[in-house]
């Protein structure tokens, strides 16, 4: 393991100019408002003029609509969205995971199918892993497709599937042959269309009242062989990769970015009084970015950094939650939900939703516990 | 210099310390004061002031060099003032226009009480934590005097000293000087920005140090917990140990990869890159802070002993963390900078990157 410093391009930097302006104009004339990381918000209107810009889809080639840009240039987009607070949540599953995923194990049709329209913002996906008993025990999945003439019958329960009552389709990740004593054997990855047969959507509400899980319920419900994701009974191998993509990038960090920007714009005089806290707060995200932006760059240089990625997200997160206490403890009053002030409203919802900071993606303790055993084997 | 040709200074580096910086003559080094041995041996193969220009006598290179001759002493607990020689007290010689002195060369750490005065040529005042200051063959410092202010050299001989150490044992010494003839040829004039300069450099050597010791704390830790056994297992196998370790891993790679990348501002920018040292400082000292409460906590009792190396690092990093600006300092500076009037956000400063050229 050695994290390295980066060098950007001047093609990199003027990329990051570009979103930059396009940012401060869709700011200035109410395109959106700021909000918490991936949490900011679910707008297919914003994804599809960004996907105008060509800042979704920038991994996928060209021949698949795409613009075949490196994962670091792919960074230097996403961070800027992020720490903006711009709604990246609609297309933020279909470019980050679907998308490589895709490029991966997809079949020449899947790939012409699916990619263009993910790269044009007008297909979205979720991500079908966890079920009722199965949250950080993935391979306990009990999810069943059973063959049966030209594609597979479905029937189980996924559940914190965020966005499957707005998106297009989901990956999920489903027992395709009888459990054996290696639970990692006999998984696969199929695409199903949410909108279809035998797929019902219960919302699940998240401790502030707002929507973004779901509980999916698949009742024999048929995927045809076309929609299988790669190889079957090798879901497994195609699902940690996959996450191990996921770890490591700027949503891992910059969550609560917006809550130290807006606490500093709307209260200039007490924030420069509080220049320590501030700039401690400031320190370690900068840290944690350096770490972050070099493994993109492992990853640009076909390197498979996991334990760099569990470790950035193990910190990441960490950081994130801290921002939301920090802030509070500077502050007289209880934040308002309904306040006129940015900052009290997104302090109040970051209250309240950090704890899943260190949950989502992998808890801490897994990805800790996976990292130790590689950190030890290195050695 | 490419990243084979830092490799390999690495690897010769590292071959000197390992015979010279052994952890038995660390122990004899903190009776004595310092390993002069090494310093010996870095002079033969001619690495004692890498990254020192050559027209004060140093052998030339960049910073960067500095940085891995600085870093890999770190990593090995050398007892001298590496730092002192090749990131300060080297370049504040060489920008004087003067000529490096015949051993080590010290600089003062800053400290609030600490006066000097230079008036028709004679010196005046104290210095309060000067690293090696009975030690070493000069000391370099900035004086005061009524035509502004002067790079001085003064040999420890001259000055009356009054031993000093910090919680590692490594000597910082009070240096008083009443009334020193400095001859011309140990006086230069002060360039414009100097004492910027030296604060800057001074925050990143110690970022540098603490990124080398963190690194050897790490490596050392890790080990440690897959050779250890208890319950008939190897203690890093146990969950509540593993966490610990994992924690420490990320806090050490932070830290490590923060001094580099400020290291890298520094030589294209020198004070332009006053925010990223600021930075690193700061991350250097949270992160030591937790790599040493970890280390400690997963080596048990065993790491409480003088026997066992890992004080060796841990001991100078507390140090290190409060030298030349603690975590307190440098985050206020940064922060005072990010909120200073209103503008164009935080952001964009946290994002200043090396740009390839």
């Amino acid at each position: 393991m050695r994290f390295t410093a980066i060098t950007l391009t001047k093609d990199e930097l003027d990329q990051r100019d570009a979103v930059r302006a396009f940012l401060a104009e869709e700011l200035a004339s109410g395109g959106y408002q700021p909000g918490l990381g991936v949490n900011a918000g679910h707008s297919p209107e914003f994804s599809r003029k960004l996907a105008a810009k060509g800042w979704i889809g920038m991994s996928i080639p060209p021949e698949y609509g795409g613009h075949g840009r490196g994962p670091v240039e792919r960074f230097i987009v996403v961070e800027e969205l992020l720490a903006a607070g711009a709604p990246v949540l609609a297309h933020w599953v279909a470019d980050r995971q679907t998308a490589p995923a895709l490029l991966a194990y997809g079949t020449p049709a899947q790939r012409r199918h699916f990619l263009p329209a993910i790269a044009a913002g007008e297909c979205f996906f979720s991500v079908g892993m966890s079920e009722p008993d199965s949250g950080s025990d993935l391979a306990s999945v009990r999810t069943r497709a059973t063959q049966v003439d030209g594609g597979w019958r479905v029937s189980g329960t996924k559940i914190w599937t965020s966005g499957a009552h707005v998106n297009d389709f989901a990956v999920m990740l489903c027992r395709t042959s009888p459990l054996v004593d290696d639970r990692h054997v006999g998984l696969s990855q199929l695409i199903v269309d949410l909108r279809g047969q035998g797929v019902t959507i219960n919302p699940i509400t998240f401790l502030d009242g707002s929507h973004h899980f779901n509980e999916v319920v698949f009742d024999d419900a048929f995927v045809p062989d076309e929609m299988v994701l790669g190889e079957i009974g090798a879901g497994w191998r195609q699902v940690t990769s996959e996450l191990s993509y996921e770890r490591a990038g700027p949503d891992r960090y910059l969550t609560t970015w917006q809550l130290l920007e807006t606490y500093a714009a709307e209260r200039g005089a007490a924030a420069a009084a509080q220049a320590e806290q501030i700039g401690r707060l400031a320190a370690r995200c900068w840290s944690i970015r350096q770490l972050s932006l070099s493994v993109a760059r492992i990853i640009s240089e076909g390197g498979a950094p996991a334990v760099e990625a569990a470790l950035v997200k193990d910190l990441g997160t960490v950081y994130e939650q801290e921002v939301v206490t920090v802030l509070q403890s500077l502050l007289d009053e209880d934040p308002d939900p309904g306040s006129s002030s940015l900052f009290e409203r997104l302090l109040a919802q970051a209250l309240v939703i950090s704890p899943s900071f260190t949950i989502r993606g992998g808890t801490t303790e897994v990805l800790r516990s996976v990292a130790a055993r590689s950190l030890r084997s290195s050695r | 210099m490419t990243a084979e040709e830092d490799r390999l200074l690495e690897q010769t580096l590292t071959k000197v310390f390992e015979e010279h910086s052994a952890p038995a003559d660390r122990r004899r080094a903190e009776t004595e004061g310092w390993a002069p041995e090494c310093w010996a041996s870095l002079v033969n193969s001619g690495l004692a002031w890498i990254g020192v220009p050559e027209s004060a006598g140093g052998s030339g290179g960049d910073f960067l060099d500095a940085r891995t001759l600085v870093r890999t002493a770190a990593r090995h607990a050398v007892p001298l003032p590496l730092a002192e020689c090749v990131l300060l007290g080297g370049w504040l010689v060489a920008s004087a226009g003067l000529r490096l002195p015949d051993g080590p060369v010290s600089v003062p750490l800053p400290h609030a009480a600490d006066t000097l005065r230079l008036a028709d040529g004679r010196l005046t005042g104290t210095l309060h934590r000067v690293p090696w200051g009975s030690r070493v063959n000069a000391i370099a410092a900035v004086a005061q005097s009524s035509d502004g202010d002067r790079v001085v050299l003064v040999e420890p001989a001259e000055a009356v000293i009054r031993p000093g150490r910090n919680v590692a044992g490594e000597p910082r010494d009070e240096v008083r000087l009443e009334s020193v003839l400095v001859p011309a040829e140990r006086t230069g004039p002060v360039a414009v920005g100097l004492r910027e300069e030296l604060a800057v450099r001074g925050a990143l050597s110690r970022a540098i140090l603490m990124a080398g010791a963190m690194d050897a704390v790490m490596t050392m830790t890790v080990a440690y917990s897959g050779q250890r056994h208890q319950f008939g297992r190897p203690i890093g196998s146990f969950q509540a140990v593993a966490q610990r370790l994992v924690r420490l891993a990320s806090e050490a790679e932070a830290g490590y990869l923060a001094a580099e990348v400020a290291a890298r501002h520094f030589t294209e920018a020198g004070t332009g890159a006053a925010f990223q040292v600021a930075m690193a400082k700061a991350t250097a000292c949270r992160t030591a802070s937790e790599v040493i409460t970890q280390a400690h906590q997963i080596h048990g009792a065993i790491g409480m002993t003088q026997e066992y190396p890992l004080h060796d690092f841990t001991r100078r990093l507390l140090s290190w963390r409060q030298e030349w600006g603690a975590e307190r300092h440098w985050a206020t500076v940064a922060g005072a900078e990010l909120t200073a009037g209103p503008g164009a956000g935080l952001w964009p400063r946290i994002t200043t990157d090396l740009v390839a050229r």
